[in-house]
């Protein structure tokens, strides 16, 4: 099992790691910290499609089975 | 992680607003690295932009795409990357720290474990090393 998909999201999390902590340094100061969300919180459900603008995914449908959510981008 | 509770829990990429477009807060690490992604200004191209990104990276999670009105995003204040587990009752198990530096697939992993019921030890994800200065 190779360590890249041990990771959760593959290589977002590490790849915004590494690309991202030089323009913080650049932009002189932290980012605030938007999310004001805490453990126990009901988790906002959301309904979304995937790239293909076709199959919908509805968190609260997913209930039954822990959901491992990934946010991320590509940059 | 996948592979190894992809049968026990669900997994899901949200793919959001890009955090370092080349007209935005573009970055040299970006640019060394052929990094050139303007940002989105349709659904379409967020979708195309969302498409190269699990290509390019090899995700090989479910991805779904935020909306342009970044309202996923928004409700969980996520960007520009975070972790969360939801328990099987849809309430928050784990909440990460804002990305990059408090992105930690470890610590989401030992609450997937925790959910799951299996032991504290034995997690597959390595813990990032810890940052700190030489000699002190």
């Amino acid at each position: 099992m190779s360590t890249a998909k041990l990771v959760v999201g593959a290589g977002i999390g590490l790849a915004t790691l590494a690309l991202a902590l030089p323009a913080i340094a650049q932009q002189g100061g932290r980012r605030e910290d938007r999310c004001k969300l805490a453990v126990g919180d009901p988790a906002p459900d959301f309904t979304l499609k995937d790239a293909k603008g076709e199959n919908e995914t509805q968190l609260s449908k997913l209930a039954g089975k822990p959901v491992v959510l990934v946010f991320g981008s590509y940059t | 992680m996948f592979a190894e509770y992809g049968e026990d829990a669900h997994f899901l990429l949200v793919y959001i607003r890009e955090a370092h477009p080349v007209d935005g807060w573009r970055t040299k690490a970006n640019d060394r690295a052929g990094i050139n992604v303007k940002t989105p200004k349709t659904q379409d191209e967020r979708d195309g932009v969302a498409t190269t990104c699990v290509v390019d990276l090899g995700i090989d999670i479910p991805a779904v795409v935020d909306g342009m009105d970044d309202a996923t995003e928004k409700a969980y204040g996520a960007w520009p990357d975070r972790l969360f587990v939801v328990g099987a009752d849809g309430e928050l198990i784990y909440r990460g720290g804002m990305g990059p530096r408090g992105f930690e697939p470890a610590d989401a992993e030992k609450a997937l474990r925790r959910a799951l019921g299996k032991p504290a030890e034995g997690g597959v994800v390595k813990a990032k090393p810890k940052r700190g200065r030489p000699g002190r």
